[in-house]
């Protein structure tokens, strides 16, 4: 089947299946790809690097449009002692309205050395009415998410702040070194995505698992939660047979319960019962990649986070209900009023059996750790499908 | 700490595997306790949010080789066991539930 290439490192099959990316701070290791688990959006900037504009405080800096692991990217070389400088960059697209939520991200990478952390000592990123004013960041919400810095900004519904047709988001350097600027976007979001410009189709990540006819099985995955989805308990990412908000029966959910302390959990749903298992929270699941090894046999469910086990439940898995497929992500109208599907990536996906034919188990707890240290990589899944 | 809206039994046996050659059987059981009763937001067939009664409760996961000449008291020796260990395991909860302070010094607030 003909394979679709695009910008940011996106490749899929051209019925829509097959969704992945190659992109350097979208997959948790070298060697593996990551499933597109996001929604398409739309890039304001358009990948287009030429609109920026510059204020030195001290130092200097020079600039060379170049090629970042096959991108466009800005180079830019600071210099001098305790330099303080910054790059403003344009959006100047049509009205901005009030109430509109705004994400900038934009990928720093240090040429010789790494970047002692993107902060308010090295880089970061926030949102102006002109070029350089404005510098107080108030409802700036930023961050960081591997190498790339991202800011989000909802204009004020009386419009008070003067954002009308136009404005900057600015990178700030604090530290002399050579830096890369790349994969710079801006998204009529409150978060920042790794899919714009409409690459990925929309759908949703299928694994064929037929669970009906299974006494033991294996999920294990890399997982990248984007934060935004972990800030109150109605938006959650999940893993399951949902069809619709009345019409599934087994899911994992990673969600937070308590503000900002992320945790995994199983539910299931059987004659009538519900059932959750233990929680595992984990603050960590908000901010890296994770790897979440889901174990059934006969009648005993274990999870695994990063090669440890978290939760050992008796929890008969119940039939899946509908098709032997498991749902990354959601449906559309699969919530309770008020709650949202979180997005992110999924990364290393393997499916298979527990145990070999004679019994004997293959992913015990030791083989786990080591596929956890050792990061082995398993091979993409032709059958593997976005619809 | 699993929730349910299925009452839990405090002993569930997973499988009994007979070796008959050995002269053996195999039992992997849970042990529920801390068994108490709770309420959680249920949705109804009409799409309403509403609380049903449920039960939270937790786990202890072990197996066990018998004789198999005693496999007709397993349960009386499950229901022993229980009544000797659950106790135990209520108090490796209280351990559990302890929470360490991620840095701090030794005999003093400075």
């Amino acid at each position: 089947m003909p394979q679709v290439k695009k910008p940011y490192g996106l490749v899929y099959n051209t019925d829509g299946s097959l969704c992945v990316t190659y992109r350097d701070d979208d997959i948790p290791f070298p060697g593996v790809r990551s499933f597109a688990v996001e929604e398409a959006t739309t890039n304001y900037w358009n990948n287009d690097i030429t609109d920026y504009a510059y204020k030195i405080n001290s130092g200097d800096v020079t600039f060379e449009n170049t090629v970042y692991n096959g991108r466009p990217a800005l180079k830019c070389i600071v210099t001098g002692t305790d330099p303080f400088i910054r790059i403003a960059f344009k959006h100047s697209a049509g009205n901005i309205n009030p109430g509109d939520t705004y994400t900038a991200s934009i990928g720093v990478a240090a040429l010789n050395s790494e970047i002692t952390g993107l902060d308010d000592t090295a880089a970061h990123l926030y949102f102006t009415k002109s070029d350089f004013s404005g510098f107080a960041r108030p409802d700036h919400n930023w961050g960081k998410a591997g190498n790339r810095i991202y800011a989000t900004y909802t204009r004020p519904i009386d419009g008070t702040d003067g954002f009308t047709t136009s404005f900057y988001a600015c990178v700030f350097f604090k530290e002399a070194g050579t830096f890369y600027l790349y994969d710079y976007q801006l998204e009529k979001k409150p978060f920042a995505t790794s899919f714009v410009d409409g690459s990925r189709p929309n759908g949703n990540l299928r694994i064929p698992v037929d669970l009906a006819s299974m006494d033991d099985f294996v999920l294990s995955f890399w997982v990248k939660m984007n934060p935004y989805y972990l800030q109150d308990s109605n938006k959650y990412f999940s893993i399951g047979d949902m069809k619709d908000a009345q019409n599934w029966n087994f899911d994992i959910q990673i969600r937070c319960y308590s503000p900002d302390l992320p945790c995994v959990r199983i539910l299931k749903r059987e004659n009538g019962n519900l059932t959750y298992s233990d929680i595992y929270e984990e603050e960590n699941l908000a901010i890296d990649w994770a790897m979440i090894t889901f174990v059934y046999d006969d009648g005993i469910i274990k999870l695994f986070y990063n090669g440890q086990k978290a939760i050992e439940n008796s929890f008969i898995v119940p039939n899946m209900y509908g098709n032997n497929e498991l749902l990354v992500g959601h449906p559309t109208g699969a919530f309770w009023p008020g709650q949202t599907g979180g997005l992110g990536l999924i990364s290393n996906l393997y499916t298979g059996k527990y145990r070999k034919p004679n019994g004997e188990i293959i992913w015990t707890d030791d083989y786990i750790r080591e596929v956890y240290e050792a990061k082995i990589p398993f091979p993409v899944s032709n059958k593997l499908s976005i619809y | 700490m699993v929730v349910s809206t299925e009452k839990p039994k405090q002993i569930y046996i997973f499988h009994i595997k007979d070796d008959i050659k050995r002269g053996k059987t195999l039992v992997k059981y849970a042990f529920r306790y801390n068994i108490e009763s709770t309420t959680i937001e249920h949705e109804n067939e009409q799409g309403e949010i509403e609380e049903t009664q449920a039960w939270q409760y937790e786990e202890y996961i072990s197996e066990q080789e018998f004789d198999l000449f005693l496999k007709d008291s397993i349960v009386d020796i499950l229901s022993s066991l229980y009544t000797e260990i659950v106790p135990k395991l209520e108090r490796l909860q209280n351990y559990a539930s302890v929470e360490l302070p991620r840095e701090f010094n030794i005999g003093s607030d400075e």
